[in-house]
């Protein structure tokens, strides 16, 4: 059964989850820089001074989030406060594709891993049409060598094995190499 | 010749058309690369060197301090309309920029940058022009205590910049600190969080970071909030409106504010741009009369810290000429076409070719007038950016972003640290946390450790040498005045509401 003392429980866990996360991390990451950095020469502070100064005032800052949470408890939430309603299964495809597309920049090369990023991309934004994403996609790609690696002179990835060989036929034909 | 003769000479020089020419190419090849992600001011200088190899000093120097000041500026162009710096010194100005843009306010934002920008350059290089060897002179007197102080007064900025969560501010603060840290340790050569990964132990660009949580978390929150009402303020093509007279004397006070200080700054060996731009703002918070509108769209924001940044060139320009010292990564290339050229700037340079020295002076002050005109025409060159739409703007400028972080070391796996602090910048939107001292911490943090480690070793480990030198004593008093200001400040308000209170039941 739900009693009063429970409810008050949750609602502390609630309010202090945060701040005891800040507090422990500060923790955590003192003890592993005490641990993991070579110690300092004799007489001075040494590398391992720095992160845990930090760590400390992580730690703090924890203490002060808390005191903030306390403080703040029962009253109306600020204007804006509230989370936006976010599309999340649109987001998390967003974020995986942002993902993949590091790899497959490495692999495949900047051309293809870029003109398949931004059809990817714009369909998943919403965008419509035929002839509109192929067009954008493709024109873009090649806008975008042009500048970066035509005036620019910035190397941008080839690619691996077949990718590479085919990234550097697509700048012959364009005239960039 | 005097001094005025030798002006008078130098700014008929400045109008020669190579001279012309080169300032006019320079601004716009800066405002340009300032204003487009990921290609920073200095990668414009430097990609400028090699065709300065065939040219004179002097024309040479006029196309790299135009850049310089143009690509200051330019990061500011892009940070008001889609949010995202160019530079890490265009964050205070993005702050209330983008906000006063999203307040329907874009053309009137973008000529106030453009204005401030070039009022506080202006006014810096005339103090660079007349009194630069005694500054020089106060400036070379700096040692490590200093510039700690002054990097410490930019980070106590962070707790007057968020006025909703101090500790929240803290938090974001020291985890830029700590992400700061990974790598090898500058001063004493330890391997700090790296976990034996070749990739953490270069340690992490905070170009990388500032682009990633600036842009690719924005892009994701603008594309995927549900049921979101169209941004009039995106289909709308907006006009530069240039500051009138009336306003620029309105706003007397931010600018000047913001000139001395980023001049006093930019002055300062190492501190440069950045450090002056979220001083300045820190500073204009404090004093300004409207500080809740800060950080919302403060007009008081936007003029001090965009005057702040271009008056940091004129003051880092100072101990190069006269002293041969760079004082940020700008002027040390600067410093490296006057050696290519077989010259050494110093205060030699003065006696050998003076007309060379006011021809630069002449030409940096035009410059600074012509950036109107230029940053006019680039500002609106990129509010036509703003006519497509949103979707192929996000996917372009995630692009960007990946090339821009690519380009900084011709590496893929900065990549990763790319999509990794896009997503970390997205979240942190998310829960309400805030961006700017995560990435004020990434920044400043390793700065302040250098120059506080070397000040111990110095004063073997003796901290009371940060107050018994005047100057940083000085810097370290405002900053704890800064740190306490918004507690008395609340205090104070707190015992004038319950006079008022008491009055009222009194009556």
């Amino acid at each position: 059964m739900d009693t009063s003392s429970d409810r008050a429980g949750a609602r502390w866990a609630t309010l202090l989850k945060g701040p005891v996360a800040v507090l422990l991390f500060g923790a955590a990451v003192y003890l592993y820089a005490d641990r993991s950095i070579d110690l300092p020469p004799p007489g001075q502070l040494g590398g391992a001074f720095w992160p845990k100064l930090c760590a400390v005032g992580m730690a703090v800052a924890g203490v002060l989030k808390a005191w903030e949470a306390i403080r703040a408890r029962g009253r109306p939430p600020e204007e804006g406060a509230a989370c936006k309603d976010m599309d999340n299964r649109k987001l998390f495809l967003m974020i995986l594709l942002i993902v993949l597309v590091v790899p497959a920049i490495a692999m495949l090369g900047f051309p293809l891993a870029t003109a398949l990023f931004i059809g990817i991309f714009l369909r998943l934004a919403g965008a419509r049409g035929r002839l509109m994403l192929p067009l954008v996609s493709l024109g873009g790609t090649v806008f975008l060598l042009y500048l970066f690696v035509k005036i620019v002179y910035l190397p941008l990835p080839k690619g691996e094995w077949f990718f590479e060989d085919l990234t550097l036929t697509l700048y012959r034909a364009l005239f960039i190499l | 010749m005097n001094g005025l003769e030798l002006f008078w000479v130098g700014l008929a020089n400045a109008f020669s058309p190579l001279n012309f020419l080169m300032m006019l190419t320079g601004l716009v090849i800066g405002v340009l690369a300032g204003a487009l992600p990921g290609i920073t001011m200095l990668n414009a200088i430097v990609l400028v060197l090699p065709f300065t190899y065939s040219m004179d000093i002097v024309p040479s120097l006029l196309l790299m301090t135009a850049v310089y000041g143009g690509g200051i500026f330019g990061g500011s162009i892009t940070g008001i309309l889609f949010n995202i710096p160019g530079d890490p010194m265009n964050v205070p100005a993005t702050w209330e920029g983008y906000a006063l843009h999203r307040k329907g306010h874009v053309a009137k934002a973008l000529g106030v940058a453009i204005m401030a920008s070039a009022l506080g350059g202006f006014l810096s290089c005339l103090v660079m022009t007349l009194v630069s060897p005694p500054f020089a002179r106060v400036a070379l007197s700096f040692s490590a205590t200093e510039y700690f102080a002054v990097v410490f007064l930019g980070l106590v900025s962070v707790v007057v910049i968020n006025t909703r969560s101090v500790a929240s501010s803290l938090v974001c603060l020291f985890l830029g600190m700590l992400l700061g840290t990974i790598g090898i340790d500058d001063t004493f050569g330890s391997a700090r969080f790296t976990f034996n990964s070749r990739l953490l132990e270069t340690g992490i660009n905070f170009t990388i970071v500032l682009i990633g949580l600036f842009a690719i978390g924005e892009v994701l929150e603008q594309l995927c909030e549900r049921d979101k009402i169209p941004d009039q303020g995106l289909k709308e093509r907006p006009k530069v409106s240039l500051m009138t007279p009336r306003e620029v004397w309105a706003f007397k006070g931010p600018l000047l504010r913001g000139f001395g200080s980023g001049t006093m700054i930019g002055m300062i060996p190492g501190a440069g741009a950045t450090v002056a731009s979220f001083v300045s703002y820190g500073i204009e918070r404090q004093v300004s009369r409207k500080p809740e509108e800060f950080g919302k769209g403060s007009w008081d924001g936007l003029n001090a810290t965009s005057s702040a940044i271009n008056a940091s060139t004129g003051g880092a320009m100072i101990p190069l000429l006269t002293l041969g010292i760079p004082g940020s990564g700008a002027t040390a290339v600067m410093m490296g076409a006057f050696l290519m050229h077989g010259i050494q700037p110093g205060p030699l340079l003065f006696d050998k070719a003076p007309e060379s020295v006011y021809t630069i002076f002449a030409g940096m002050l035009l410059c600074n007038l012509i950036m109107i005109f230029a940053g006019w025409v680039c500002s609106k060159f990129f509010s036509e950016l703003m006519r497509v739409p949103e979707t192929i703007m996000g996917a372009f400028i995630i692009v960007f972003c990946f090339v821009g972080a690519y380009a900084l070391r011709n590496d893929t796996s900065d990549l990763w640290y790319m999509a990794f602090f896009g997503v970390l910048g997205y979240f942190m939107r998310r829960y309400r946390l805030p961006i700017p001292p995560l990435v004020l911490g990434i920044i400043l943090g390793p700065l302040a450790e250098r120059y506080f480690l070397t000040a111990m070793i110095a004063s073997n480990n003796d901290v009371s040498v940060f107050f018994t030198r005047p100057v940083s004593a000085g810097i370290l008093l405002v900053s704890i005045g800064m740190l306490f200001w918004p507690l008395l400040q609340a205090r104070m308000n707190r015992r004038k509401a319950a006079a008022q209170a008491a009055a009222v039941a009194g009556s």
